[in-house]
């Protein structure tokens, strides 16, 4: 065999397998689509169900607190939302920070809903979170913040926006 | 310019565009200050700044060198740096990245062999693989559609449009209280979704007809959920759509296995079977959501 065809061979055989490990994955109930998942670093095994079946139909904000003040009820700040900048199919640089907001807060939550009495502080999730937050707010470490996710859409107002999960306050390692 | 290469070469073309718009909004986004949002989640600090900055302006330099393609080695190499710059980012940055971005590196990295190895079956191979992928994401997006009943009551629709991040102020109060076009809407999606393996393997004319659907579709996606990413990323597929078309249709008439028309009556008649046990399967009145999957991959 040449060279030629052997990377030829060695080619097909590598997309097919690719192939074959991407439409396993697309089932999860799998127990080899777990096993797969879970040994793919570089994030190469698709997942296709966009919206679904559990489609996306509140917001989730993240709201935060500093700890600094002394002797008064510190205000909260939202996680600033973008002026939604965008230019027909060729700009919209948001997007994405927006949606890693949302994909953190609701890792969180769900996390956060299957045990209840979790500290929140060792989930690294929120640990993310509450790191940006501090440095929003020019805090001294993520612990000088408190962490609040409440959803929202167009039908609600944003301040009254109901919570889901306030973390835990300054200085406590307790669970939400 | 063979099939193959025409395919390849617009593929690398739309691929380098949308990948050249990514990289030019995140440098954006970390020069600028006032910038909302939690991008750039490195695992280590020298990836945030100006290692960030170097990688960004990398990309973009690289995508320019693919729709260009200025010198056949200069491609190659431009290649090979966005799928190892690319795959590093994985390995480096948490989450953000959705559907648009895994299409990506599938077809990157496929197009990338494309144009590094000199056999014509290799090239071919390449091709199907990226027409397969979209084939797959089409297919799994609609039946997954269609076995959630917020999608086939049309609640969905309304849902993501009463977003923020996805959906459209003005559109949602015109379907608020408008539940049949909701509906329609859900179903047209579904649809269309489901459609890709009929209408792709009943011949050329039909892989065409989706592929101006899908045009018209994704569009519809940038413009009211600001899903510009995934634009880009699918038509990058649509030359291979056509092309793995094309190739099945010629080669199993070639061989005599089955004629088009009855590969085509197949694929469909195999596609309304599944779906009304899909839709069977599943109960009417929709679960209350605990909180929604945005898509990628749950680490």
């Amino acid at each position: 065999m040449s060279l030629s065809s052997l990377v030829t061979v060695i080619t097909v055989a590598v997309l097919v397998a690719w192939l074959l490990a991407s439409t396993v994955c697309q089932i999860p109930k799998l127990r080899m689509a777990h096993w797969l998942r879970r040994h793919d670093r570089f994030d190469l095994l698709p997942s296709w169900a966009f919206f679904a079946p559990i489609p996306v139909t509140r917001d989730l904000d993240l709201w935060y607190r500093a700890c600094r003040a002394l002797g008064e009820e510190p205000t909260w700040h939202r996680f600033g939302r973008s002026n939604q900048q965008r230019f027909f199919l060729l700009w919209n640089p948001c997007l994405r920070s927006e949606q890693t907001v949302l994909e953190l807060c609701a890792r969180v939550l769900n996390i956060a809903f299957d045990d209840l009495s979790l500290d929140l502080r060792q989930v690294s999730w929120f640990q993310l979170l509450a790191d940006r937050a501090n440095r929003d707010s020019g805090g001294n470490g993520p612990a000088d913040v408190q962490l609040k996710i409440a959803q929202s859409s167009w039908l609600t107002n944003v301040q009254e926006s109901e919570p889901l999960l306030i973390g835990p306050q300054c200085g406590e390692s307790g669970g939400a | 310019m063979g099939v193959e290469a025409f395919a390849g070469r617009a593929i690398a073309v739309l691929l380098g565009f949308g990948i050249g718009i990514d990289a030019l909004e995140s440098i954006w986004l970390r020069s600028n200050a006032a910038s909302p949002g939690l991008l750039h989640l490195e695992r280590y600090p020298i990836t945030r700044v100006r290692f960030g900055y170097a990688l960004d302006a990398v990309q973009l330099i690289c995508a320019m060198c693919i729709i260009t393609q200025p010198w056949w080695v200069l491609t190659i190499i431009a290649s090979l740096v966005l799928v190892i710059v690319r795959l590093f980012g994985r390995l480096t940055a948490y989450p953000g990245r959705d559907g648009a971005d895994q299409m990506f590196v599938i077809v990157l990295v496929a197009i990338s062999l494309f144009s590094i190895l000199p056999s014509n079956t290799a090239k071919q191979v390449c091709l199907l693989f990226i027409g397969a992928q979209a084939i797959l994401c089409y297919s799994v997006a609609g039946l997954s559609k269609l076995s959630s009943p917020a999608w086939r009551d049309g609640i969905a629709v309304s849902g993501i449009l009463s977003t923020r991040i996805y959906g459209d102020r003005r559109l949602f109060q015109f379907l608020d209280g408008r539940p049949l076009l909701s509906r329609a809407i859900g179903w047209s999606v579904i649809a269309f979704e489901c459609s890709v393996i009929p209408l792709v393997f009943a011949g050329v004319s039909g892989a065409i007809l989706f592929v101006i659907s899908g045009f018209v579709f994704h569009i519809g996606g940038a413009v009211v959920m600001r899903l510009y990413r995934f634009f880009w990323a699918m038509i990058a597929t649509y030359p291979a759509l056509i092309y793995l078309s094309d190739f099945m249709a010629n080669r199993l008439s070639q061989h005599g296995i089955v004629t088009w028309q009855a590969l085509a009556g197949g694929t469909l008649g195999l596609t309304l079977l599944g779906a009304a046990v899909i839709v069977a399967s599943h109960p009417a009145k929709p679960r209350v959501a605990r909180v929604a999957r945005v898509g990628g991959n749950d680490g």
